[in-house]
């Protein structure tokens, strides 16, 4: 009974984790979806997300659970910009140049972030950070990653209503179904593009905003998401954003799981594992191949 | 006869160093369905994605309604009233007929008739209207032309571009097709066509254009056209 409750409570854990994978891989997806850019820097920008939100916290006294809405208006006009500046500039040429551009732009974000911040770790003290809800005896849900749960699991609803069901949305999904027709449409390529960007990264952003209250803050935080991104991205279907959503959910409970029984060190591994075993096995994605 | 809805004046154009178009001139009048004929790789596509801006011609101009289009983006000329069917269809495989009808009235002119637009299409392809919430890359050939000629209609378009839209097709559905491209003649829609089916093409034409290699070698009524040794020669295999 102890070992069933030790794993429930591991994998409720991953399903909160999980949730802000989610809205992390929906925006690497649906990045990938509209435009066949593997977004190097999607872990970087949601660094500069939790920088946002936490400065927010320390220079205006700004609540996270309120602080991450400003963490996603700046993400969308920065990815916006980055896309309008840099990235669109060099569509159309070799993929390797995309990869280097991304890359590159995460790596001056790190580093832009770091020569003005410092590489401290930051953590900020919420009263609410030690408050747990408690289920039974045996299960404990923790406050802080219960709100952001539930934030997360809003907005991703929010933004998958948004890819599905309007008008641009839309375009989005038909720009990546079939890139040749939809200018045919009368959608006008570049402008969805960017905004599609800009609405990927903002996701990370409102996740960068979420993770403050639990999680450690320094310049490079955000590394390890972008390559849990990839997978996500690629567990869900290569551009598919509930494929990826669900990916994200699946990562976190396996990632709980792997702590619980190996060691939190293996985590990572693991992630990889199964990374690498679907990308051999089954490159479609263990979501099905329905794209974006 | 009526000022011209489409005229292209002397237009050439280039793939790298390849020349596809020579100085093409043509005019399309309002309410006529003219054909383009000539073999594979003639220019024939060409032509058609130089009016609907997806290739910059090299000189020359392209006019719709009187105004030069040749530097404005597709996405623009959409809205101007020019749409345009290309080659193989090219639907949203992943979504829904519905879905691949709606995003045919993306453009603001067309966007707020969406509702009445889409009921007058599936009362125009009743076999789309039972098939409405199937996905695109699941239908047959031909139920697929008229996808992709209904989304193009969404857009309420004063010109209709179609390429080669019997490619693929069963006879039998070929002649569907024709049947349906003649009505939309008739209702009023200018239409520009591409075939490489001549006797289908011009039957339902009322000029043509012979391109070859790049060039215009033969234009005329499309009954002349029909009669013309050449073309009886070179096309019908006559």
């Amino acid at each position: 009974m102890e070992r069933f409750f030790s794993a429930l409570q591991a994998i409720l854990n991953g399903v909160l984790t999980g949730s802000l994978y989610a809205l992390i891989g929906m925006g690497m997806a649906l990045i990938f979806g509209v435009m066949r850019i593997v977004n190097f820097a999607h872990g970087a920008f949601m660094m500069v997300g939790m920088y946002v939100t936490y400065l927010l916290f320390q220079g205006a006294g700004l609540n996270p659970y309120f602080g991450f809405i400003g963490s996603a208006m700046f993400l969308f006009l920065l990815g916006y910009l980055f896309y309008r500046g840099l990235l669109k500039p060099i569509r159309g040429r070799s993929d390797f140049m995309q990869i280097l551009l991304t890359l590159g732009f995460g790596l001056i974000l790190t580093d832009g972030i770091q020569l003005l911040f410092g590489a401290d770790y930051h953590q900020i003290n919420l009263p609410l950070l030690g408050k747990n809800l408690r289920l039974g005896s045996q299960i404990s849900l923790n406050a802080p990653w219960l709100i952001s749960f539930g934030i997360a699991l809003m907005l991703g609803a929010l933004l998958y209503f948004f890819v599905m069901h309007t008008m641009l949305g839309r375009a989005a999904r038909a720009i990546a179904q079939n890139r040749y027709a939809a200018p045919l449409m009368g959608i006008n390529v570049d402008r969805v593009q960017a905004l599609s960007f800009g609405i990927g990264v903002a996701a990370a952003g409102v996740a960068g905003g979420l993770l403050l209250p639990v999680f450690y803050l320094y310049p490079t935080v955000g590394d390890q998401f972008t390559l849990k991104a990839f997978v996500m991205v690629v567990l869900g279907g290569m551009g598919s954003i509930q494929g990826a959503a669900m990916a994200g959910l699946v990562l976190g409970v396996v990632e709980n799981l792997t702590s619980l029984y190996w060691g939190n060190e293996w985590a990572l591994a693991v992630d990889f594992v199964i990374f690498l075993s679907v990308l051999s096995l089954r490159p479609s994605g263990i979501f099905g191949s329905q794209r974006v | 006869m009526t000022a011209p809805l489409l005229t292209t004046d002397g237009v050439s154009a280039t793939y790298g160093d390849f020349q596809a178009l020579f100085d093409i001139t043509l005019q399309v009048h309002p309410g006529e369905i003219v054909t383009l004929i000539g073999a594979n790789g003639a220019g024939k596509t060409t032509t058609l994605r130089v009016i609907s801006g997806l290739v910059r011609p090299k000189s020359g101009t392209v006019c719709f309604l009187g105004e030069d289009i040749s530097k404005i983006p597709p996405d623009e000329i959409v809205e101007r009233g020019v749409s345009h069917v290309p080659e193989a269809r090219q639907l949203f495989p992943y979504m829904s007929v519905e879905e691949n009808l709606a995003l045919g009235a993306y453009i603001g002119r067309a966007r707020p008739k969406l509702k009445e637009t889409m009921d007058e299409q599936f009362d125009f392809f009743p076999r789309l209207k039972e098939r409405r919430k199937q996905l695109a890359g699941t239908l047959s050939g031909g139920e697929q032309q008229m996808v992709a000629i209904a989304r193009a209609l969404m857009a309420q378009p004063k010109l209709l571009l179609l390429d080669e839209p019997s490619l693929g097709l069963a006879p039998k559905v070929v002649e569907e097709v024709f049947e349906k491209i003649r009505q939309v003649g008739n209702s009023g829609v200018t239409v520009l066509l591409v075939e490489q089916n001549v006797v289908d093409g011009l039957s339902i034409s009322d000029r043509g254009y012979v391109v070859e290699n790049g060039v215009i070698t033969l234009q005329g009524k499309a009954k002349e056209l029909l009669a013309n040794e050449h073309v009886r020669a070179a096309y019908l295999g006559l």
